[in-house]
């Protein structure tokens, strides 16, 4: 495969993850398509989408996954959080319950994905400001007291949504960059092009050369 | 003995009889008052005593329990039991004893004092009411006037009654006063005696009891010292505790054993790369890490053990010097290189000699001698649903020896046909090609469930059946052996597999209709008889068997292939012979399907339809009889547990016997063996049933819900994405079906998940129509994974996506009724207008 006009020096996996119908998919959709659907039907199993943004003059491709807030249409909990570095939080501000479950997501979150993942809370539906249920001040000390992050967002009107993800993919991008700068890359796997071959003997000493196979 | 009043005083009603009588009365009230408190005092003696005995026994009890926990100590336990009985006998003393005292001080004393002495009070009222009596006809009498001579005649003889019977009452009294005053004492006492008796008999039986106990507890006082002394020792063993710190340090060092294992630090291969510390060891060639971190344990649901790389015969060990950590050494396999951290310099070069060290020692362990005993591992044994022992596979019958030399250990296998083979043998195998036999290590390679359960139920034997049904009298071919030219065994193989020179052939439909008997798709042919493992697994295999593959075919006019069956796992105590896939054997169903879990198996109308006379059942005469069964596989597994079998099996005239349809209704009843038979019959890979909505073979394996005779289908080269009359494939029919196994199977071999039918619809439609997370989940992520190897330059599969269908093939493997529960709460209605309504 030659060089392709998406290429990328990072691919991060970021999840949503929330309850049903506090807008997951619309905010993805205004993320990647900038489009917003008001009768958006139920996401089942995951949807994905991704898209590109510049940090530091690198280019990040997020792969978001859209997981489905509905229990029922849930696939297997480990596929969700498999390999992802970010998770959205997100709840409806104009309804506190959803709101409430956010512990149980951040359960889940403890019990299936990386420690390390990097959350960020995201109270949606910003633009109901007539219907707000869930003070701004309350979810962001909530959020400072679990070390996440916070943003208040309107799929709708596009508020903050360009932001949110943004600042989550820096975050992430800071992460992975210096660990890197302390750490430098090596490949974890090996990719038959940049192998050397190894010797398989009983008893090999240091600084053996590879094979990729017999 | 105390004075009594004379019999005159009381005639004569003195005044010192009254006195008397009222100082007795006083006296017996006196004796009444203090025999009552004595009672009571006596009762909660006893009831306290009682309340005691009951507290000793529960004490006693709870020593049992104590003893339970000695079980492995045989001297306390022996000790313990002694004392506990010692214990129960005195409790049972006591109570004796409290029984004797409320038998005797409170019985009898409550006797005397409801009896006796009730009995002077209750005396008492009527003297006092007969001296009322007299002393009213006294007055009467004095009163009665002169001038009335009648009424003084009637109150002296009213007077004279009342003397009479005044005199009689009071000595009566009298009589009563003195027998209770003489009774009291003897009364008394000799209760108190009794009691006195019960009490001695008490300390007596301790007494004897601990007598004869005295011996053995002198012992155990002995062996006390003994342990005194022991302990005193441990004790200052212990002492010296911090001196193993230094000690540890140098023999870790020091050590020049190869069996290391410890903890490591283990860099993630993906997402943040971070470093976790986990427990490692080799165990089987093989290095194995705890999937507990070292830290929390919030995992420990999962299983525990995970295999880093499978085979170090493949891999090698070098020092990382790049990085900015120290003591990091890689391991490096053909596809992967782990990162690991030691906690030192000593403890690096520990462990790169160990791996080194483990990694020769397989080497050689492999090309010398093979056997192994499995007990060895076991109790680190991995979860065996991930580790298979290749040796389980030689248990499956006739495997032990090579399909086609008869070699003994083979190591090798070909997949799609569900045989073990020799090394030698297996390279023949090799130059066939893939589409005729797909080779595999037993040892070496990596096994996928599916292939596991494929070859559970084929096995040389079965195999052979079929392939080797018939050998002429006259073959030019040698039978290759164990040392035979390389030029016998490709003849013979290429002669065996690829012309298919020794497959009993179809018969053709109107011998079957005119012969009186025929040899049906039988084994049962003289040549076959040459062949010892054959002839012996027939025999064995039961005499019905026989006797059905030869049957009269006078009034045969029909087939039928069955569904093949697997047992359930049923003792999960014994942990490898419960589950058996033997092909099942209608003959002995009946009796041994009891047993079974209801739902799974109920067939008491196949027996019936069995045992007609005009119904040849294919596929019977390669039933093997129960054999020992490794286990590799609980039946928990098969995907097509809990399907119906009420249905009676389609029954089809002999006319429209060929192999296509064999294999058709073969895969719809997931019966491998018969299946196998019909390839060995020349069923054709791109066949579709004109008849039956232009089905392939592999939609009638997806319908029947069976994954292992969907991938004996894509092993054979069944056409993966052929479509029906809809122009439904056979992933839009598992979708449909909401068999998650299956999708996942199909989509690992790659089956094109865009292909929209005829009305349109690709498989992720119908998934979302049936609202199944599951499989719309493996449908997009498949399709990401392949936008991604698309712009990926060395297009190699994602490894979060390898990993989340990893998940899904254990999920699915091993709780498929979980799986169909979670769907079939999802689906009921669009099942219902399913486009699958054939069956």
């Amino acid at each position: 495969m030659g060089a392709r006009e998406d290429e990328y020096d990072y691919l991060f996996k970021v999840v949503l993850i929330g309850d049903s119908g506090v807008g997951k998919s619309n905010l993805l959709s205004r993320f990647t398509r900038n489009e917003f659907n008001l009768e958006s039907k139920s996401t089942i199993g995951v949807e994905f989408a991704t898209r590109s943004i510049e940090v530091d003059g690198k280019t990040i491709k997020a792969q978001i996954w859209d997981t489905a807030g509905q229990e029922r249409y849930r696939a297997i909990t480990s596929a969700y959080y498999r390999g992802a570095v970010g998770a959205l939080l997100v709840y409806d501000i104009a309804k506190h319950l959803t709101y409430e479950n956010v512990e149980r997501w951040l359960r889940e979150l403890r019990d299936h994905a990386d420690q390390n993942i990097v959350i960020m809370l995201v109270g949606n539906k910003s633009d109901l400001r007539h219907l707000r249920s869930v003070p701004t001040d309350e979810a962001k000390l909530f959020a400072e007291r679990n070390g996440l992050s916070f943003i208040e967002t309107s799929a709708l009107d596009s508020t903050n949504v360009e932001t949110a993800f943004q600042n989550i993919l820096t975050e992430i991008y800071r992460i992975v960059s210096q660990k890197q700068i302390r750490d430098p890359p090596e490949g974890d796997v090996i990719r038959p092009s940049n192998v050397e071959p190894i010797d398989v003997k009983p008893t090999v000493t240091a600084d053996v050369r590879k094979q990729c196979c017999q | 003995m105390r004075a009594t009043i004379e019999f005159e005083e009381c005639l004569k009603d003195s005044p010192r009889f009254r006195q008397f009588i009222s100082k007795e009365e006083a006296d017996i009230e006196h004796l009444e008052q203090k025999l009552e408190k004595i009672i009571k005092l006596c009762n909660v003696a006893v009831d306290s005593g009682k309340e005691y005995v009951k507290n000793q026994s529960a004490f006693a009890m709870s020593l049992w329990d104590l003893q339970q926990h000695f079980l492995d100590n045989k001297n306390a336990h022996n000790a313990l039991g002694k004392l506990i009985h010692c214990f129960q006998e005195m409790n049972k003393f006591h109570t004796i004893l409290l029984d004797q005292a409320s038998r005797t001080v409170l019985k009898n004393l409550n006797v005397f004092v409801k009896d006796d002495i009730n009995q002077v009070k209750d005396y008492k009222g009527h003297f006092l009411k007969v001296s009322e009596g007299y002393d009213n006809a006294l007055i009467k009498n004095a009163q009665a006037s002169k001038n009335r001579p009648q009424e003084v005649q009637e109150a002296a003889n009213i007077l004279s009654a009342s003397k009479s019977c005044f005199q009689h009452t009071a000595l009566d009294y009298v009589n009563y006063i003195t027998l209770v005053q003489a009774r009291k004492v003897p009364s008394i006492l000799s209760t108190l005696l009794d009691y006195y008796q019960a009490c001695v008999t008490y300390y007596h039986q301790g007494f004897d009891l601990c007598n004869d106990f005295d011996e053995f507890f002198k012992n155990i006082s002995e062996d006390l010292n003994a342990l005194r002394g022991d302990y005193q020792q441990l004790e200052k063993v212990m002492q010296n505790r911090h001196m193993s710190v230094n000690r540890y340090c140098d023999s870790n060092t020091n050590s020049s054993s190869h069996n290391v294992e410890g903890y490591l630090f283990k860099k993630k291969s993906k997402g943040f790369k971070t470093w976790c510390r986990r427990w490692f060891y080799l165990s089987d060639n093989q290095l194995v890490y705890s999937d507990l971190d070292s830290h929390s344990r919030k995992r420990s649901n999962e299983d525990s053990f995970s295999v880093m790389e499978e085979d170090l015969r493949i891999c090698t060990v070098r020092p990382v010097n790049e990085g900015d950590r120290r003591f990091c050494f890689e391991v490096i396999s053909p596809t992967k290189s782990h990162t690991l951290q030691a906690d030192s310099a000593d403890m690096l070069s520990l462990w790169i000699s160990a791996l080194q060290h483990s990694i020769g020692a397989a080497i050689q362990h492999a090309s010398t001698h093979h056997s192994r005993p499995q007990s060895t591992n076991a109790p680190n044994a991995l979860p065996a649903k991930r580790r298979i022992h290749w040796e389980e596979f030689l248990k499956i019958p006739g495997n032990a020896q090579c399909c086609d030399c008869r070699g003994s250990n083979p190591r090798w296998a070909s997949i799609n046909l569900g045989i073990t083979l020799c090394i030698e043998c297996s390279g023949v195998h090799r130059s066939l090609g893939v589409h005729y036999s797909k080779v595999r290590s037993l040892t070496l390679d990596a096994w996928e469930t599916e292939n596991v359960k494929v070859m559970m139920e084929l096995g040389n034997e079965v195999v052979n059946r079929i392939y080797e049904a018939r050998i002429p009298e006259d073959c030019e071919l040698r039978k290759p052996t164990e040392q035979c030219e390389i030029g016998v065994r490709e003849a013979w193989i290429k002669a065996k597999y690829v012309e298919r020179r020794f497959v009993c052939g179809m018969p053709k439909p109107q011998d079957l209709m005119a012969s009186e008997t025929a040899e049906v798709l039988s084994i049962e042919s003289g040549e076959a008889a040459d062949d010892g493992g054959v002839e012996a697994g027939r025999s064995i295999g039961g005499g019905v068997t026989g006797k059905r593959a030869t049957l009269s075919l006078g009034g045969t006019r029909k087939w039928t292939v069955k569904k093949l069956r697997r047992r359930r796992q049923q003792r999960p105590l014994t942990k490898t012979f419960s589950d058996d896939p033997s092909i099942y054997n209608t003959a002995k169903t009946g009796d041994e399907l009891d047993d079974d879990d209801d739902e799974s198996i109920n067939i008491p109308s196949m027996s019936l339809s069995i045992s007609r006379d005009d119904l040849l059942v294919i596929g019977d005469d390669l039933a093997l009889d129960r054999y020992e069964t490794p286990g590799i596989l609980g039946s928990d597994q098969e995907s097509t547990e809990g399907e119906s079998d009420t249905e009676m099996p389609e029954e089809i005239p002999f006319t429209q016997l060929d192999a296509n349809l064999l294999l058709y209704k073969a895969a719809a009843v997931h019966n491998l063996p018969v299946m196998c038979m019909a390839f060995a019959l020349g069923a054709s890979k791109h066949w579709k049933n004109a008849e039956d909505r232009q089905r392939s073979f592999l939609h009638q394996a997806v319908l029947s819900g069976s994954v292992m005779a969907c991938e004996y289908l894509l092993l054979n080269g069944a056409a993966i994405d052929a479509v029906d009359e809809m122009g439904y494939s056979a992933l839009h029919i598992s979708t449909a079906k909401g068999h998650i196994a299956q999708v996942y199977l199909l989509l690992k071999h790659k089956a094109a998940y865009d292909l929209a039918s005829s009305d349109g619809k690709k498989a992720l439609d119908i998934a979302v129509e049936q609202k199944n997370a599951d499989i719309v989940t493996l449908l997009r992520l498949t399709r990401l994974n392949d936008e991604i190897g698309l712009n990926d330059e060395y297009n190699g599969e994602d490894e979060t996506y390898k990993d989340v269908m990893k998940d899904f093939s254990n999920f699915a493997a091993s709780q498929p009724r979980m799986l169909r529960q979670r769907n079939d709460s999802n689906t009921l209605e669009s099942q219902r207008s399913s486009l699958t309504n054939s069956d």
